[in-house]
């Protein structure tokens, strides 16, 4: 599914020269649920963005789906996004003015969906994170679990085949953490390639593999579980 | 696209949403005040149905020397010579308008209506539409009059007025047609008509009306359609050739554009000058312009400087796949949402504002959602609005990088945004600063004009018109007016004395320059006079008609530029006539006043004859001790005891004096209003960015708090980036300002001077108003506790 061989992605200041990623490599099938973990500025989130598509990386190659995402413009980058990935962020990022609803259906507008073919997916969505309830309450009005959950909803709503989640469960106390983990971890189980950032050891067990970074790039990875087979 | 969602979006924040609604529907309202004038202006006349084939006779006459003078008048033989001769003229019309006054028969009411003596050929020319009487006849009967469907309705009600009688003047004149009222805003303002036949018989008294030269009507010429106007104004130019002679060889008669009139009927030197009303029509198109845009630059302003709101919105939709384009549209509909809102509040405050409106400016305008003009006027205000508004703001927000939003960083904080929105509250500023500065240099040159010594004293100075049985006992009247104890001086005349550009042909003296071309104005006057108008004599007597010399004349005043320019003949006992052996002996050599032209430095050339058979008005000076209703009820009285049943309606002097520059007080008053709108708005906008700067910087007042900074210093801090941005305003302000004043003096031979004070006065009072403004949300964040502030976040 996600292949990136040699990433290398320089910051440059007036002054400074910043390496975010050294030589990064990385392959991740489809299916896996794969942990990365780290300490701060050694390159995570870097890694996180430019899988997204978010961000463009210095040097290297990134296959996703064996297409070659390098040098794509705005434009395109912005239709992959939407068609393939979904995105879960510690602070949920959620509009404040939009209902769970509206907040949910963002990834499918302007992109010539009819309204209820919409309605359909953001309710099957709102369905999964067990929200269905909350459909017409703004962000404000939810706690910070339910939240996240709606976030989930958002990065699920178009079907995406890889999600990715940048500390997840960040902002949570345990026992909410503890359900968007098993959230997350059934999403896989149905399909869903997930590649988490985080710095909890506890959420980093959900996942099949773990791989540990410093300075810019792989040092360690533990292998937790087999990878189900799948028939493709 | 989700509208409703948008609303939501548009109401979350109210403080922003309200500052950029009441400021732009306070701006549109002004622009659309403004438009509503300018258009009346544009369309003036063309509600008359054929006003694109209607002319009107002009001349320009060429003195000996000095500048060509250029009138819209015309002689009385024209319209017969353009009928024969001028297969290209479909009709033409005798015109001159007169304020009556009307008593109907058998009865003592007596109503005073404006009116005019024309042929009928006007009804057709000019698209008249008759309620009674028949077109063909209504001028058949000799002393006929048709009416105006308001003048029939106040004098009869609602009964047929047809062959009643209405008498003027000791005639009798039968009603034998009612037209439906004429359009307000054309040239043709008359309740009433009377056959131009009867002003002839009026004026044939008084002087020759057989002689090409003498223009003192108004003659309209509709012509086919297609006509070259230069071929034919060639034509005619032979045509006044032959009819008039070498005499006339000065005299240049052409046609000009009724539809032009207003706005470019202005000459100088026998040249149109371009200005004219268009100018000031022009000036006001620019000022509503400009008005939208300081009111759109706020709606700019407070959407990039509350941009960090809506970041995040921005990079969450990014990241979930949505264009850029798609964001650009999302913001353009909001700005629309925001600008329709405005809309509808404008519409609602022009029906409110345009009474006040109307009645501060002296205008008719009206104002409905029925009339297409204004609907599509509006429609294009709001998309103008819309998208200069709502474009930069959508381009801005919409090219936020996602990934820089969704972490946070502050990224509206400096970068071109800061740069843009600082320099156009410059621009606002700007606008606003040359704006009241414009306003003050007119108020003070009318102020300057207004408070001249013109050598007249207006006040107590009343004027009324004169019966036939008033001047021909005109020295018995003025006894009795003398005699009534409230009167101070009093005497006719047969022009107003502020105004009294009667043209006549050349003058001679002995000893004359024969470069002077002799143009002299004349004014026909009894005893008593320059008395009650308070024109002082330096030299000799004021005329007296029982002191007749051997040649049983009283005798003529001359002013002091005549005598000066008559030499050695400006003297008492002098002599001026129009030939050698018709010549008259001047009595008097009055001071100076200024007439006609009240920017003159030196006021031209006045002679007065005693006449009062020729006079028109009656001028009475009051004693300032009475009241004055009561003083003229007195007066009223005598003058009806020679004519019963008159109205005598009062016209005072200092009223007469202010509508000479109506123009100019209309400038005044639309410049003053607009330049506080305009400042209103733009510290509207100011208001809203100071209560953002000052919600940026909350934690860093809270830390200089604690660190020991008091509130004033905290007030200095936040107003010091405001005080740069006005001393720019300022320094680009002030050059404009001076440039304009003067090209605006400069038409103005008596003017003021234009001096720093105004300026420095004028940037002082704006940086108050603005410091007032800032301060205003400075205090809020200067004065809130220091440990809630650094907790935010």
């Amino acid at each position: 599914m996600i292949r990136i061989n040699d990433l290398r992605k320089v910051y440059r200041t007036d002054e400074v020269e910043t390496i975010a990623l050294d030589n990064m490599s990385l392959h991740v099938k489809e299916h896996e649920f794969v942990a990365i973990m780290g300490p701060s500025g050694c390159g995570k989130s870097t890694l996180l963005n430019i899988l997204g598509l978010l961000d463009d990386p210095t040097s290297g190659f990134y296959l996703l789906n064996g297409v070659e995402m390098t040098g794509l413009n705005e434009n395109k980058r912005c239709d992959l996004r939407r068609e393939n990935i979904g995105f879960v962020f510690q602070s949920f990022n959620l509009i404040e003015e939009l209902t769970v609803f509206e907040n949910i259906e963002l990834p499918l507008e302007n992109c010539g969906m009819k309204a209820s073919l919409r309605k359909m997916k953001v309710e099957k969505a709102l369905k999964s994170v067990l929200l269905n309830h909350r459909r017409n309450y703004f962000p404000s009005q939810l706690s910070g679990g339910q939240q996240q959950r709606v976030a989930i909803a958002r990065a699920i709503v178009n079907d995406p085949k890889l999600i990715l989640a940048d500390e997840p469960t960040g902002n949570l106390d345990s026992q909410n953490g503890l359900e968007i983990m098993d959230l997350l971890t059934s999403l896989n189980d149905a399909g869903t390639t997930v590649v988490m950032v985080t710095h909890s050891e506890h959420d980093a067990r959900y996942s099949h593999r773990i791989v540990h970074m410093l300075d810019g790039k792989p040092v360690t990875e533990n292998f937790l579980k087999e990878l189900a087979y799948t028939t493709n | 696209m989700n509208i409703r969602r948008s609303i939501r979006i548009i109401f979350r924040s109210k403080t922003y949403s309200l500052l950029n609604i009441v400021g732009l529907a306070i701006g549109i309202t002004s622009a659309a005040l403004i438009f509503l004038w300018v258009e009346s202006k544009v369309n003036f006349n063309k509600a008359i149905p054929n006003s694109r084939n209607i002319y009107v006779s002009a001349y320009h006459y060429y003195p000996g020397s000095g500048e060509c003078i250029t009138s819209f008048e015309s002689n009385n033989l024209l319209a017969k010579a353009l009928d024969d001769d001028f297969p290209e003229v479909k009709s033409c019309a005798r015109y001159n308008s007169e304020t009556l006054v009307f008593v109907p028969e058998n009865t003592t009411n007596s109503f005073e209506e404006k009116g005019a003596y024309a042929d009928s050929s006007l009804f057709n020319m000019i698209g008249m539409e008759f309620i009674y009487g028949d077109i063909s006849y209504v001028f058949e009967p000799q002393y006929s009059i048709i009416l105006s469907r308001s003048m029939a309705r106040k004098i009869y009600g609602n009964e047929n007025p047809i062959g009643k009688g209405l008498v003027n003047e000791g005639a009798i004149y039968q009603v034998t047609g009612v037209f439906e009222d004429m359009p307000d805003n054309t040239s043709f303002q008359f309740e009433w008509l009377i056959p131009f036949r009867i002003m002839e018989q009026k004026v044939k008294k008084v002087f020759d009306i057989g002689e090409w030269g003498a223009s003192w009507l108004h003659t309209y010429v509709e012509l086919e359609p297609g006509v070259d106007l230069k071929l034919l104004n060639d034509k005619l130019d032979k045509l006044s050739f032959l009819k008039a002679g070498p005499t006339y060889k000065s005299f240049h008669i052409f046609l000009y554009p009724l539809n032009r009139m207003l706005l470019y009927g202005q000459y100088k030197n026998g040249v149109e000058t371009g200005g004219g009303y268009i100018k000031t029509v022009s000036l006001f198109f620019l000022i509503g312009v400009l008005i939208l845009l300081i009111a759109c630059i706020n709606f700019m302003n407070l959407s990039t400087a509350r941009s960090q709101k809506r970041a995040l919105e921005v990079g969450v939709r990014k990241t979930f796949g949505t264009k850029r384009k798609y964001l650009i549209r999302q913001f353009l509909v909001e700005s629309g949402l925001i600008t329709s809102i405005a809309l509808l509040l404008s519409v609602g405050l022009i029906w409110l504002s345009l009474p006040l409106f109307n009645e501060f400016i002296g205008v008719r305008l009206s104002f409905s959602l029925l009339n297409p003009t204004i609907v599509i006027g509006l429609l294009v205000i709001g998309l103008f609005c819309t998208f200069l508004a709502g474009s930069y703001p959508a381009l801005y927000l919409s090219s936020y990088n996602p990934l820089a939003t969704l972490k946070m960083q502050k990224v509206s904080k400096g970068g071109s945004a800061a740069w843009i929105r600082q320099g156009l509250v410059v621009f606002q500023f700007t606008m606003a600063f040359i704006l009241i500065c414009s306003t003050f240099v007119i108020y003070l040159q009318i102020q300057l004009i207004q408070k001249r010594d013109i050598g007249i004293v207006k006040d107590n100075l009343v004027s009324f018109s004169v019966t036939a049985e008033l001047y021909n006992s005109s020295s018995a009247v003025l006894n009795e007016l003398r005699n009534t104890g409230v009167v101070e001086k009093c005497g006719f005349s047969a022009n107003q004395i502020l105004n009294s550009s009667m043209k006549t042909n050349p003058w001679v003296w002995n000893g004359k320059d024969p470069e002077d071309d002799a143009y002299v104005s004349v004014n026909f006057v009894s005893e008593g006079l320059i008395g009650a108008a308070g024109i002082k004599l330096i030299d000799g007597t004021d005329i007296d008609p029982t002191k007749k010399n051997n040649k049983g004349e009283a005798g003529v005043l001359i002013n002091e530029t005549l005598a000066k320019r008559m030499g050695k003949e400006g003297r008492i006992g002098g002599q001026i006539g129009q030939s050698a052996e018709r010549k008259w002996e001047i009595v008097g050599i009055m001071k100076d006043f200024v007439f006609d032209d009240f920017y003159a430095i030196e006021p031209a050339s006045a002679l007065f004859f005693y006449d009062p058979k020729r006079t028109n008005l009656l001028f009475v000076r009051l004693k300032p001790d009475i009241e004055t209703y009561k003083a003229i009820g007195q007066v009223q009285t005598v003058l009806r005891s020679f004519t019963p049943y008159h109205a005598f309606e009062p016209t005072f002097m200092t009223d007469d004096f202010d509508r000479l520059f109506e123009n100019e007080h209309l400038v005044e008053k639309l410049s003053a209003l607009f330049a506080v709108l305009a400042i209103f708005i733009s510290c509207l906008g100011l208001l809203g960015l100071s209560a953002f700067s000052a919600e940026q910087r909350t934690k860093e007042i809270g830390i200089r708090k604690v660190l020991g900074a008091k509130i004033i210093d905290i007030l200095f801090l936040l107003g010091k980036a405001y005080m740069v941005l006005l001393l720019i305003s300022f320094v680009i302000g002030i050059p404009v300002s001076l440039y304009a004043g003067t090209r605006y003096l400069k038409d103005y031979a008596y003017r003021i001077v234009l001096s720093w004070n105004i300026f420095v006065g004028v940037a002082l009072l704006i940086t108050l108003i603005a410091l007032l403004t800032v301060s205003f949300q400075s205090l809020k964040a200067a004065i809130a506790n220091p440990v809630k502030s650094i907790k935010t976040e």
